[in-house]
């Protein structure tokens, strides 16, 4: 029975790799379920059935999650996938022996079961999904606009007061910005999350403008707590635009994440073809196995969050790779959290030219 | 006393009340606020924002009934919250009030509760 079972892993997960991206990381926990349950001496009582169904729903729950939050997968493609392995799994299985009927439905039962399983908890994902987003959207687009519109009523109620009135129209460019941002972030997350790369125009700069002028404007916002390091001129061809949004959420989190008494840095750094750009804080560290599921499509965590919404690491990782580049973090209790981002500095060739 | 973490909302707020002649302290969170009053910084009004890091404005509410239950029988706390939320929000403080209804009617609780 093992000697079986060790087949029908490697070879089933190779047929299975070629079609299928859903069942990958479980598939070997799950066939060793299956061959539990097809094991002759092992007799199928009651405690085993309802164990097997428990755990065919463990799997199947864990991967629908996953799934739903990668990208706009739907739900055919979730059940053609299940089908696709039915498929192989008898195909594996009739070269080896015959199979009896019971082995057959049992089979075909714990497949139903998990396709039953992962469907429901699909659907129930991208609803909470959607739930969520919708949540987060309104409330943090509400906060910019009505400090704006405050701004903007005052400003109707001042009388001979220009400085005043000019120090609350800025204000409202100000947040008017924050809006736009936030817009633009939610239309990025659309995009990636139906499987599309981002394509914004290159323009050459230099990226002491960039981290000066964010500082900038950081600073106001977060009361004198960042500062820029940087040595060099480091130009290139990038788009600044996105590339501030991506400085704005990683200053964001180091803010809200890190410790609240200690400074936030931006240093920038080059080597002969990349152009190194880091966003470091102290306090909190991140650990190892956290670190990939932050840049995921939607991390829960931030949910609730006043800064920003779920979305903001997953557009920043979208628009660093749509520049061809790098982004990931490390983080130690001595030297706190450094969020890393390593641009190419020569995107010259990737400009089309009309 | 305006407790708010929106540094924006704060500065808002001052030039809007200061204008009507009325002198203002700021909190970032209700901390900060309970900070203020043990300084003997009392306030005769405080505006109160619902979500606020470290003590939100409905913590922030207990805190300041347990800590100084006269101070609290005497100043009027008005809670701002977001439009879902006002119905659904409990509070001991004075009034719960929508943050978002327009200068007038926050400068008229002003007005009601200073009497």
């Amino acid at each position: 029975m093992i000697l079986w079972q060790k087949r029908a892993e490697k070879e089933v997960f190779q047929k299975n790799h070629e079609t299928s991206l859903v069942l990958q990381d479980s598939l070997p926990e799950y066939l060793h379920q299956m061959a539990m349950a097809l094991s002759p001496n092992l007799g199928r009582s009651k405690m085993r059935k309802r164990n097997d169904t428990l755990n065919s729903h463990r799997i199947g729950k864990k991967h629908a999650d996953e799934r739903s939050q990668f990208t706009e997968y739907s739900i055919d493609q979730l059940i053609f996938e299940f089908h696709i392995l039915r498929q192989i799994i008898f195909q594996v299985l009739e070269k080896e022996t015959e199979i009896s009927q019971v082995a057959r439905d049992i089979i075909l039962n714990s497949i139903e079961n998990l396709v039953n399983v992962a469907a429901t908890e699909f659907s129930e994902s991208a609803r909470n999904l959607q739930e969520h987003l919708s949540v987060t959207i309104t409330h943090d687009l509400r906060s910019p606009m009505n400090t704006a519109k405050m701004a903007a009523e005052i400003i109707v109620q001042q009388k001979d007061k220009p400085e005043t009135i000019k120090k609350l129209a800025y204000q409202i460019i100000d947040n008017m910005g924050r809006i736009d941002h936030m817009v633009q972030d939610l239309l990025d997350f659309s995009r990636l999350r139906s499987g599309k790369r981002l394509d914004y125009p290159l323009k050459p700069f230099d990226l002491n403008e960039l981290t000066a002028e964010a500082c900038n404007d950081l600073n106001i916002l977060y009361e004198n707590r960042v500062r820029v390091i940087s040595k060099s001129a480091v130009t290139g061809h990038w788009n600044k635009q996105s590339l501030w949004r991506v400085l704005e959420n990683l200053v964001a989190n180091a803010i809200k994440y890190g410790a609240q008494d200690k400074e936030v840095t931006i240093k920038l750094e080059k080597n002969k073809t990349k152009a190194i750009l880091s966003v470091h804080n102290f306090g909190k560290i991140i650990p190892q196995n956290q670190k990939a599921a932050l840049f995921k499509k939607y991390n829960r965590k931030e949910v609730n969050s006043k800064v920003g919404w779920g979305i903001g690491l997953s557009v920043v990782k979208g628009i660093v790779e749509s520049h061809h580049g790098k982004i990931w973090i490390e983080s130690t209790k001595a030297k706190g959290t450094t969020f890393f981002v390593e641009l190419p500095t020569n995107l010259k060739k990737h400009i089309i030219k009309n | 006393m305006v407790v708010d973490d929106s540094k924006d909302m704060r500065a808002l707020m001052r030039v809007l009340l200061e204008s009507e002649g009325y002198e203002i302290d700021e909190a970032a969170d209700g901390r900060q606020a309970l900070d203020n009053i043990a300084k003997k910084y009392i306030p005769d009004l405080i505006f109160l924002d619902h979500n606020m890091p470290v003590m939100n404005g409905p913590e922030f509410v207990t805190a300041f009934e347990k800590e100084y239950p006269k101070l609290f029988s005497q100043v009027p706390v008005i809670l701002l919250t977001g439009l879902d939320s006002k119905d659904i929000v409990r509070s001991q403080a004075t009034e719960i009030v929508n943050k978002n209804q327009g200068i007038q009617q926050l400068l008229q609780l002003v007005a009601k509760h200073l009497k």
